[in-house]
């Protein structure tokens, strides 16, 4: 790992950081961009990212994910500057993160909220939580249960006391 | 490389240490194995609270999840605060039939309504407060409705045995009178009442609610009651000054006095300077819904005015929920600022509000002199520095039609910050029907109206158990639909 030269620069000045997933992938990005996890910029902060910044639970490929994320709202601080570009990137952003999380399957989706978990991306985290709670919200506890195959672990009569206690969330 | 991790992320174990040590899980289960309790609590935490509800019964794992005191906090600050309009009126049902105090409380639907006016049926919350139920004397119940504060409404309900005439001997009817309070989750039904505290000798004077709160850790409701007597020279109508305070969780059966402020502050030896610092204790209140507390970060705030006369100053006080105590902070430094005009600001023309988006506690004041409103942000840093006020804006309140909101402000307007969709934050001041709005982010105001009758609230449901937050208090409504087919729930 240490013979890894991680530490490359652009011609931008910007410094490169390497990144690397459970499965041994590496990703060449720029500080900028790999700043956007609070995780990885405390790191950058105490100056500790030299050898490369392995990622032990996040996946070859939810680190694809991630890091394009990531490369697409990297600029998203720079342009803030230039009002007329910010809200055209702004509208092809929206575009992007919807198709992103649109498109995922659910085990995709909930190891892209762990990932942005750990690597603590908020605003990735934001949209990923968000759109589990829309495929939630107005379902009823079997129909939950069908689309994350949770299993049922009360007994009937436990279930049913719930559901009498809070009567007002199940009745119409 | 994995110790990299953990060695440099010590302050931040949020982002670390429960990561690193994770269980392997199976892809498609892990949302009911418990691998991240936060996560999954962020999830819920977006729901429409009925669905909320609903996931109690999905499985074990979401069922603690969603009891815990840390998610009801996280589902409040996922939900920006609604406003609600409450209108009241007569209604008879039942047989043998008999009056009954009824209040509507139903989503504003002008501003910051979210969703669409046209599709959205109105979907009004009725409480039915009896007025002869059990007690035959009870002939007429007064109510208003004193605030809403996590997500439970407090009206306050004064019944008199005789029906309310007008005349010189209003205040001398040797009457009955019974007082009680009564809180009602309007989502999930629960109700409590709770008695007001005796009267004092005073007679008259029964003090006011003055805030209310979901205790942090337990979530159980509980409430602050203030009793005083009228601000002696009475230049500013409007003020008490607060004798006693008390706090009371609702389910217990007294109320329990905490001291206003500590006595360490007492300082002189002899009568006089005992008495200065007596006056300089003395805390006055607003009396009007402007006393409502302003919750934030659990603590409760008031903009209150501290001795009276040339010594009079604003101050911040702040009721810290988990430790049950008071204490006071600064109020901004207006009064030196010489470009307000220089003149001193009073408690009628100030005010407190919390900016929930910004998770900051804001004071605004009046200043009828400059026709201006000055808005102060209370910076907070987190590493635990002083915390200072900053003159945010200064913001101009005479209105496109010449109307000056600076003329009409008194100690009776209510001011309010809430969040709507589009506009995001706004600071209204409400008076009298007329409600102008200033909006943070265009710097720019408009108007909205309602109905003069009509009290405006700002709420923000909660799913928090009935018996959770009332205890034995907690008292079963029964429902009935009145002439016009109104649903309406009854004490």
């Amino acid at each position: 790992m240490a013979a890894a030269a991680a530490e490359a620069t652009t011609d931008g000045g910007g410094k490169m950081i390497i990144l690397i997933s459970a499965d041994g992938k590496r990703f060449e990005v720029t500080e900028a961009v790999a700043s956007q996890s609070q995780l990885i910029s405390n790191m950058i902060e105490d100056d500790c990212t030299e050898n490369g910044v392995r990622l032990p639970n996040v996946d070859g490929d939810i680190l694809t994910m991630v890091v394009d994320y990531c490369n697409m709202h990297a600029g998203d601080a720079a342009a803030a500057g230039d009002t007329m570009k910010a809200s055209s990137t702004e509208e092809e952003l929206k575009k992007f993160d919807a198709e992103l999380v649109q498109a995922l399957e659910n085990p995709v989706l909930f190891k892209l909220i762990l990932a942005a978990n750990f690597l603590n991306i908020k605003s990735l985290l934001d949209m990923t939580c968000q759109r589990v709670a829309d495929m939630m919200s107005g379902k009823t506890p079997e129909q939950m249960r069908e689309t994350f195959s949770i299993e049922n672990d009360f007994t009937p009569e436990e279930e049913a006391a719930i559901r009498q206690e809070n009567a007002w969330a199940f009745d119409d | 490389m994995n110790l990299y991790i953990h060695k440099h992320n010590k302050k931040r174990p949020y982002a670390c240490r429960r990561h690193l040590t994770c269980r392997p899980w199976t892809p498609t289960r892990w949302l009911s194995r418990g691998c991240l309790d936060e996560v999954i609590q962020d999830i819920l935490a977006r729901l429409p609270p009925r669905t909320i509800v609903r996931c109690l019964a999905v499985c074990k794992a979401w069922r603690s999840a969603v009891s815990a005191p840390t998610f009801h906090r996280a589902h409040a600050a996922h939900r920006p605060a609604a406003v609600l309009k409450v209108t009241s009126k007569l209604a008879c049902f039942g047989k043998p039939w008999r009056y009954s105090k009824v209040l509507l409380l139903d989503t504003f639907r002008g501003r910051w309504y979210r969703g669409n006016v046209h599709t959205t049926p109105p979907s009004p919350r009725g409480i039915a407060i009896p007025a002869s139920s059990s007690r035959p004397w009870r002939h007429h119940a007064l109510t208003w409705v004193v605030g809403s504060w996590d997500g439970v409404v407090c009206v306050d309900v004064e019944c008199t045995s005789r029906f309310f005439r007008f005349g010189p001997d209003l205040g001398t009817q040797p009457e009955r009178r019974e007082r009680e309070f009564v809180l009602w989750n309007p989502l999930t039904r629960a109700c409590a009442t709770v008695p007001a505290p005796p009267a004092g000798d005073r007679g008259r004077c029964h003090g006011v609610i003055i805030g209310a709160y979901a205790q942090p850790a337990t979530m159980r409701f509980h409430l602050l009651h203030a009793a005083g007597e009228a601000a002696a020279g009475g230049a500013e109508r409007g003020l008490f000054v607060a004798t006693a305070i008390r706090v009371r969780r609702v389910g217990d059966d007294a109320w329990r006095e905490v001291p206003l402020l500590e006595k360490e502050e007492e300082g002189g030896h002899d009568d006089a300077s005992m008495q200065l610092q007596r006056r300089r204790r003395t805390v006055i209140f607003l009396r009007t819904q402007a006393s409502r507390s302003v919750s934030l970060h659990g603590n409760l705030h008031w903009m209150v005015q501290r001795g009276s006369g040339s010594t009079a100053r604003l101050n911040v006080l702040v009721f810290d929920t988990a430790r049950e105590r008071f204490r006071l902070m600064e109020a901004p430094p207006w009064d030196d600022d010489s470009r307000g005009g220089g003149e001193k600001k009073g408690l009628a023309m100030s005010r407190v509000v919390a900016l929930s988006g910004a998770g900051k506690l804001c004071a605004v004041a009046v200043s009828p002199a400059t026709s201006t409103m000055e808005m102060w942000v209370l910076d907070d840093d987190s590493s635990g520095g002083a915390r200072a006020w900053r003159l945010a804006e200064r913001v101009g309140l005479v209105m496109w039609d010449r109307r000056d909101l600076s003329r009409s402000f008194s100690s009776a307007t209510q001011v309010a910050a809430v969040q709507g969709d589009a506009e995001g934050e706004e600071v209204i001041l409400h008076n009298d029907g007329h409600i102008d709005a200033y909006s943070l982010r265009r710097r720019a105001w408009s108007t909205a109206s309602v109905s003069r009758f009509a009290e405006l609230l700002a709420h923000r449901d909660s799913v928090v158990r009935h018996d959770v937050s009332f205890g034995e208090a907690s008292r079963r409504l029964q429902l009935i639909v009145d002439d016009n087919g109104q649903r309406l729930y009854s004490l």
